[in-house]
């Protein structure tokens, strides 16, 4: 810690940074905005002078414990309950002008000045009490404690666990403040005994409350006995006023980010996530194959191959090939089983996504009892279902439309056997013309015998022969475009399952992982807060 | 005044009635409890005044007085009450709170009038009871000491503000320093309302005779002003210091006026009767203004039950009818299956029953040489049902987490919210419950097809097809009849649809295939209704319902009138 005291300003912007984060997150920021307003507020003011309350029910002895402390009569004591009514200051004289602002924002307009250099820096401000009938007093002690620098709750051994103080007051107030004190008045009024009995009691119970070494002190207000020495020691013992308020806007600051890191259930060490990641691969590899199921990839790699065929058709047939592939093209038929982009167009029509949608919000749902209370309405509504169908619904547009666009596969061999097989043709027609000729028409050529080939005549031989070779040239193009069909449907199948990964992924968690992020942010803040 | 008002017995017995039909709400009324601690409160105050104090009262006016010492934590209670017992009965101490039981001082032989089954103390104490027997005590009159109304032990308050309903004479302890307190004059308040007889000792006070006027002045104008009196002995003061360490309390002397009046009453029979009647009748005449707060305490709770109720009802109902429209749509059933459905209503063997000329030669040929194709009853089914099962989830998920965020921002249901993260999706069993319905929803058309079909065409032309493949074909009907579908649209459910209508259109006629789908429909509603049904019924069983609330206010409104009727003014 710097001679300084706590950095104030750092946890301040640490607490602005906290309340961004959270006010992402839906949670309720008013508060932690009023203490990071008021934190600003006080930074600016005074700051070698800090403001002390006392604080505590009707009748332990407030105002009888200021004028002790002071000396003289500040605040009026009195028999009749409630007393004070409203708040007093006692100040020191030669800083009365520098506190004038600090009393101002309390609303206090009465102030008795003093001469007491030991408690120069202090200024002490008599408040009403918390519990009496008047409901008023409650209210101007509720809204003053806000702007309070340090505290001393003031009990008795009648009032020391009542109800209102603790559920009201303490529980509500020790976490929030730095520097406070315990004073149990009116100790002389038990015997030794008891008088240890009850401050060991009240000891046990600060320390339940604060959760820390909170001092106590024991007094006796109306005769001055050794306690008002001790708690005016321990007024005058604090560091330089700007170390008090800088660790009261520090305690305050700190407090207030942790109560936004708790409602975003996030702890000193960082956030665990909200659903485990091992739960988030599993539901995302779920979605993936309920997303795949309906584009259909064995539906996509037939029409691939069937569109590879068509286009080797178009290419390598020959003349006879084309007319065929017309007659496919025109019936349709290419349309419905040989176009693989519009069959991946057209994926909504094999489904909805509902089943996979219900992957991922199972998973969120599974780790909502997790999650805390505050939190859950943000949380779950990331799982929103037509929300969430909308935007894988989109992801898979997008990658649908991006393959859709791909190329048939080409290759250089068809043009080739397309060649050899219209040169094919040329022969057939050539051979069953000779066939015609030679068997029909049988011209009288005598000059010229028709070869003869074993037992088989020539025109007979060719004809077989471009027959046959048709035929292997066809299957041999079938072949080939089914080998490269299969190949690329290979392909582009798996890059489609790889997109839909790629989307899944994108579109499931989308709004877990803003929550996430906000969450670290969060985190982050509430580490800055409490690195001091 | 002595007799207690005999006329109001049944009136009383008919508020009792209702008082338990209020227990019997206790369980649901989250919103109450939430509203704020008063309302509970109020309701265990009648019960309590009812069943702890004028019902055995009104048996016995005999039955031992309840003398009740009342008040803040560390004002000395049990210090008055061993000096009052006259021996060291509830042990005094100076850390807070001491008591936590209550004691009950009685002359010997009183225990089975106090403590027996059913009486009020055993009633409102249970266990929590210390019980005493002093020789010296008065006849009839058991002394209480209570635990304190405002410590942090808040089951202190709440088991004290539960005698104070049972007693016939209150002891009022408080001081100087704590005079002022609300929280104690909450308590009183409430033992003003209900015309309990009491006594009020302010104890600690300064030996100041000065500040000791004061602070007498002060009390007496407080409780002017709260308009209560006392009883008999006005105010008793206590100074500081004026004890008596023999039995741990304070001095004899100082609380003689007190122990007075107990042992006037000890040996006074009628003036015991005389209190206890007082009470009783303090009692009956501050039931009905009770009565009336605890009636308007329920109308503000049916306000709020409508109100979040009024969200569950409104999300349940947008998600079933957006729920309504995907169904009909049908384009949430996946291809799959259609595909199969449609390789068999799409096999010539099959479109001979609805083709003509050569189509129907070629299938009957076909049909001959290879017999019927075998239908994917149960592929279809079963992918059908998932589907199914899953669009119903996700819309009744989102109604559940659309009802628990506008819940979580009621501060009178956030907690249930908070406790139970089920609520915010769908019930644990829905699938296997949604899952039930549609099987029972699918076996109900294949009733309805062996219904319409058998005695017609079916068995004879159609018995290849069977009654549960053509129960699958009216089901897929369901979703995708929409009386529009051509060949010419694209898609495999329009595809299908179409082949699978034509053929349900030969097997059983239009009109009947009209009719049969119809109810397939409805009774598809009625499963997703009574799904819907239940998972509303989730939240509605947590909150319980405006118009009972308000019938079990106005009833209450009517039972107070008859009390008001039956009591003379001057107990008011």
């Amino acid at each position: 810690m710097s001679p300084d005291g706590p950095d104030a300003l750092g946890v301040l912007t640490a607490l602005r940074d906290g309340i961004g984060a959270a006010r992402t997150l839906g949670l309720d920021v008013g508060r932690a905005e009023a203490i990071a307003a008021e934190g600003a507020d006080r930074l600016g003011l005074t700051p070698d002078a800090y403001v002390v309350a006392l604080v505590g029910g009707t009748g332990v002895g407030k105002s009888t414990l200021l004028n002790a402390l002071a000396g003289s009569q500040v605040s009026a004591a009195g028999a009749r309950r409630p007393t004070t009514g409203a708040p007093v200051a006692w100040a020191a004289a030669d800083v009365i002008d520098e506190v004038k602002p600090l009393l101002a924002r309390l609303g206090i307009e009465r102030a008795q000045l003093h001469a007491q250099a030991e408690l120069r820096s202090v200024v002490i401000v008599d408040l009403p009490d918390v519990d009496s009938l008047e409901a008023g007093h409650r209210s101007i002690v509720a809204d003053t404690l806000p702007k309070i620098d340090v505290v001393a709750w003031v009990v008795d051994p009648e009032k020391y666990a009542d109800a209102v103080l603790h559920d009201d007051f303490l529980r509500e107030w020790m976490g929030r403040l730095d520097r406070q004190v315990v004073v149990l008045n009116k100790a002389d009024r038990l015997d030794a005994d008891a008088q240890r009995r009850v401050a060991a009691d009240v000891r046990r119970m600060v320390r339940e409350v604060g959760k820390r070494e909170i001092p106590v002190i024991e007094t006796a207000a109306a005769d001055g006995a050794d306690g008002v020495a001790t708690l005016r020691r321990w007024l005058a013992d604090a560091a330089a006023a700007k170390v008090v308020v800088a660790g009261r806007l520090a305690a305050s600051g700190r407090a207030a980010v942790t109560e936004l890191a708790n409602a975003a259930g996030v702890a000193g060490n960082g956030a665990s996530p909200l659903i485990p990641q091992v739960d988030q691969r599993a539901a995302i590899d779920g979605a993936i194959e309920e997303v795949l199921r309906v584009v259909d990839l064995r539906g996509t790699e037939r029409q691939a191959v069937a569109g590879t065929r068509a286009a080797a058709r178009r290419r390598g047939t020959g003349p006879i090939g084309l007319l065929t592939s017309a007659v496919y093209r025109l019936s349709g038929r290419a349309r419905a089983s040989a176009d693989v982009g519009g069959f991946l167009r057209s994926w909504r029509n094999r489904g909805g996504l509902v089943r996979a949608t219900e992957v991922i919000r199972q998973a969120i749902g599974d780790a909502l009892p997790g999650v805390p209370p505050a939190l859950r309405p943000r949380y779950a509504a990331s799982g929103e279902g037509a929300d969430l169908e909308g935007r894988l619904g989109t992801a898979v547009d997008r990658l649908v439309l991006r393959h859709s666009e791909v190329e048939v596969p080409r290759s250089r061999l068809w043009p080739l056997i397309g060649l050899l097989q219209t040169m094919n043709t040329l022969l057939l027609v050539f051979s069953v013309a000779w066939v015609i000729l030679w068997v029909i028409a049988r011209p009288e050529v005598a000059s010229y015998t028709v070869p003869v080939l074993g037992p088989i005549p020539a025109p007979m031989l060719l004809l077989f022969v471009a027959l046959a070779a048709g035929y292997v040239l066809a299957r041999l193009l079938g072949l080939h475009a089914g080998w490269l069909g299969w190949r690329w449907a290979r392909r582009l199948s798996g890059a489609v399952r790889a997109d839909v990964r790629r989307a899944v992924e994108a579109a499931a968690f989308a709004p877990i992982e803003r929550i996430e992020a906000s969450r670290t942010e969060l985190a982050a803040a509430l580490a800055r807060a409490h690195r001091d | 005044m002595t007799e207690p008002p005999t006329e109001s017995g049944p009136i009383v017995q008919q508020l009792t009635e209702l008082a338990e039909r209020l227990g019997d709400l206790a369980s649901r009324r989250p919103l109450a409890n939430h509203a704020s601690d008063g309302v509970t409160r109020r309701a265990a105050q009648l019960q309590d005044s009812l069943r702890a104090h004028i019902l055995p009262r009104a048996r016995s006016l005999d039955a031992p007085l309840l003398v009740l010492l009342i008040g803040p934590t560390g004002a000395g209670k049990s210090s008055l009450m061993n000096a009052l017992a006259g021996f060291d009965a509830s042990p005094s101490g100076v850390t807070r709170p001491t008591t936590r039981e209550i004691v009950v001082v009685a002359a010997p032989g009183a225990r089975d009038q106090l403590l027996g089954d059913g009486l009020p103390l055993s009633m409102l104490a249970g266990g929590r009871v210390r019980y005493l027997e002093y020789a010296d005590m008065p006849e009839d009159i058991a002394l209480i000491d209570s635990p304190d109304v405002d410590s942090i032990e808040h089951a202190n308050r709440a088991l004290t503000e539960r005698l104070a309903e049972a007693a016939d004479l209150g002891i009022f302890v408080t001081t100087a320093t704590r005079y002022a307190d609300r929280v104690p004059w909450e308590v009183l308040a409430r033992m003003r309302d209900r015309g309990l007889p009491l006594v009020v000792v302010v104890n600690r006070m300064p030996s100041d005779p000065g500040d000791s006027a004061t602070i007498l002045d002060d009390v007496q104008r407080l409780l002017a002003e709260a308009g209560i009196r006392t009883d008999g002995v006005e105010l008793v003061a206590i100074t500081e210091g004026e004890l008596d360490p023999s039995v741990d309390g304070l001095a004899h002397d100082a609380v003689q006026p007190v122990r007075a009046r107990m042992d006037a009453l000890g040996a006074d029979r009628e003036a015991r009767r005389d209190l206890a009647a007082r009470a009783l009748a303090g009692s009956l005449a501050g039931l009905a203004p009770l009565v009336q707060r605890v009636a308007d305490d329920l109308e503000h709770e049916a306000i709020e039950a409508d109100a979040v109720r009024r969200f569950a009802a409104h999300a349940f109902d947008t998600e079933s009818a957006a729920l309504r429209e995907r169904l009909v749509g049908g384009t949430f059933l996946r291809a799959e299956a259609l595909r199969q459905w449609q390789a068999f209503v799409g096999a010539d063997e099959i479109t001979r029953f609805f083709s003509s000329g050569i189509g129907k030669l070629r299938g009957t040929i076909s049909a001959l040489v290879r017999g019927s194709p075998r239908a994917p009853v149960a592929e279809v089914r079963e992918d059908a049902l998932a589907d199914l099962t899953a669009l119903a989830r996700s819309h009744a998920g989102e109604a559940a987490r659309r009802t628990a965020t506008a819940w979580s921002d009621e501060r009178s249901t956030r907690d249930l919210v908070a406790q139970d993260a089920g609520l915010w999706s769908v019930s644990a069993d829905f699938d296997a419950a949604i899952r039930t319905r549609l099987e029972a929803w699918v076996a109900g058309i294949a009733e309805d097809v062996q219904q319409t079909g058998g005695s017609k065409r079916l068995l004879a032309r159609g018995a290849s097809v069977g009654v549960n493949a053509a129960g699958i074909g009216v089901m897929l009907a369901t979703f995708a009849n929409t009386g529009g579908i051509t060949g010419a649209e694209v898609g495999v459910a329009a595809a299908t649809g179409f082949v699978n209508q034509k053929l349900l259109e030969a097997l059983f006629g239009e009109a009947a295939l009209v009719e049969m789908i119809g109810r397939a429909r409805s009774n598809l509603q009625g499963v997703v209704d009574a799904t819907f049904t239940d998972e509303r019924g989730r939240y509605e069983g947590l909150v319980p319902d405006g118009a009972a609330l308000r019938d079990l206010a106005s009833a209450m409104r009517a039972a107070a009138g008859e009390i008001t009727a039956l009591q003379p003014a001057s107990h008011s």
